[in-house]
């Protein structure tokens, strides 16, 4: 329990299943034994809805530590944090207030390393973070970046979605200069429909853009995702055995295995 | 260009939580009365033991305890957690250690009881009552101590045993101790005299009952696996 990893799921273009990627991941991990963290950067909350942690503005969240005013100490940071109802999974919640950062705190110098800060504080406690951004790039989601080692990036297997993807990339590249850090990145194709010809050309062209980067496998469209978040259910947990779910374990395994180094538990 | 200016003066090291900030957000405190006050430390969902998929994996390579102990003759520790009595191989064990208030972590199952350092070694405790008693009724857990529910002393689930915690008893050469209320004895056991379990079946930390003290035989390395995989003491 003393090294664990932070990844970041992201995109600039919206409803791309960056949620949905997210809550089924940690779900996965958490059924490894893992103790997982999850951080909801999105203003919109849909994550910290998954846990019931968006019903009033009096939760406290992410919002309280880009705002606090002292120095980020655990003292600070835990209060902040939640025990969900699915084993192993803790919460760092988001609210609406979220919004208004990038307005107010938005240009401070040093503000994009506000949650770096933070989680490094508690750090020890879980095996593997996952952060859920907002589909903007401003201060929050260059906290998530600025705190991550790897990146992914589900995208909708759509031909607009691709352009949007060209945004996004050139992003990470700016601050990976900017950090002089590579960011081990994954692009997820997400919301996958064979049963539509455009689906395949789109996917085609991802190939040819993003090879390097594309992991080789799809997440299909899947209905018992929403059903999952109407229940305020991970995937994982709710519909196990689910091409959806599988599906994302696939991912996980391949993120595991190939990419990434999550340190396995140990006392 | 704009956007790299702004990465700049976002990603400023240095100026990563200076006073400036103070002001600033002091402004958006004022700013955003719909900020209320409330600390809510406590979760607002209590953690639930509920984790039907777990993996069944059986750890590997780990031998059972009584092929792992060399001699029919072994020294043992007995101790007592909320009234059961617990006894463990003495070369088994890691060292004891008076009982300390210990860092509570939010998120941790219920059976984990803090986290505390002591001389610079970090110790992750286990809440030996609710380990022994989780999501098992009380008979059952009686039955399967073979206490008898009329004349033993059995433990009272709703007790809330962790302010009175003694000791922790640490786990061979893991990180991991177990809470106790009282230290017995060190008695030296026939391998004979206790009913080995099928470790293959539920409950592997459970090695064997001694039937003489009416106790349980905990195999630590089973235990620390679990513990080390985050199941509970009646999953696997
Ligand atoms: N593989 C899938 N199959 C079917 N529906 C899906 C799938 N993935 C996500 N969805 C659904 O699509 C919608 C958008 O997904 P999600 O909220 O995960 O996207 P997002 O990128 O986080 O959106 P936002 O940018 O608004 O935060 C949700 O209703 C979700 O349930
Ligand atoms: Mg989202």
């Amino acid at each position: 329990m003393t090294c664990s990893a932070i990844w970041t799921v992201a995109n600039q273009k919206g409803g791309v299943g960056k949620t949905t990627t997210t809550v089924t991941l940690a779900g996965l991990l958490a059924k490894q034994g893992l103790q997982v963290l999850l951080v909801d950067l999105d203003p919109h909350a849909s994550l910290s809805h998954y846990f019931g942690l968006d019903e009033n503005d009096s939760v406290k969240g992410v919002f309280d530590i880009f705002t606090c005013s002292e120095k980020l100490t655990v003292d600070v940071i835990q209060p902040c944090i939640y025990a969900s109802h699915i084993d192993n999974i803790s919460v760092l919640p988001a609210n609406m207030n979220l919004a208004t950062l990038d307005g107010q705190l938005g240009q401070s110098p040093g503000m994009g390393l506000a949650l770096k800060q933070a989680l490094h504080c508690i750090k020890p406690w879980y095996d593997i973070v996952l952060i859920d951004c907002p589909p903007i790039l401003g201060v929050l989601m260059i906290n998530a970046l600025a705190a991550s080692s790897q990146v992914i990036i589900p995208v909708q297997t759509e031909h607009l979605a691709i352009r949007g993807l060209d945004k996004m990339m050139q992003s990470l590249l700016l601050l990976e200069h900017k950090l002089s850090k590579q960011f081990v990145k994954t692009v997820v194709p997400t919301l996958f429909d064979k049963r539509l010809r455009a689906t395949a050309s789109a996917y085609k062209a991802l190939h040819q853009q993003y090879h390097q980067t594309l992991w080789s496998d799809v997440i299909p469209i899947d209905t018992h995702f929403r059903d999952a978040s109407a229940a305020h259910m991970p995937a994982s947990h709710q519909f196990p055995n689910t091409r959806g779910v599988r599906a994302y374990a696939k991912l996980l395994t391949y993120l595991q295995q190939h990419k990434v180094t999550i340190p396995h538990v140990v006392g | 260009m704009l956007l790299d200016e702004y990465m700049d003066t976002l990603l400023t090291e240095s100026a990563a939580h200076l006073p400036t900030k103070t002001t600033l957000a002091a402004s958006l405190q004022t700013l955003l009365q719909s900020v209320s006050e409330t600390p809510t430390n406590a979760s607002p969902h209590s953690f639930s033991q509920v984790c039907p998929q777990q993996s069944n994996e059986q750890p590997e390579g780990v031998q059972a305890l009584w092929q792992r102990l060399p001699n029919k003759m072994f020294p043992a520790l007995l101790f007592d957690i909320a009234g059961v009595s617990v006894a463990a191989p003495l070369a088994e064990l890691g060292g004891i250690h008076s009982y300390v208030p210990l860092q509570h972590i939010v998120g941790r199952p219920s059976w984990y009881a803090g986290y505390v350092e002591i001389k610079g070694q970090g110790i992750n405790c286990i809440d030996g009552a609710k380990w022994l008693l989780l999501d098992t009724h009380l008979d059952k857990m009686a039955g399967s101590l073979h206490l008898n529910t009329t004349t033993d002393v059995i433990p009272d689930i709703s007790y809330q045993p962790h302010n009175e915690y003694q000791y922790i008893v640490m786990l061979h050469e893991s990180n991991w101790g177990i809470a106790c209320h009282n230290l017995r004895d060190i008695i030296l056991i026939d391998k004979d005299d206790v009913n080995w379990r099928d470790t293959n079946v539920k409950r592997p930390w459970l090695a064997g009952l001694i039937k003489q003290q009416m106790c349980a035989m905990l195999d630590t390395l089973q235990l620390t696996d679990m513990l080390d995989a985050g199941l509970s003491s009646n999953q696997r």
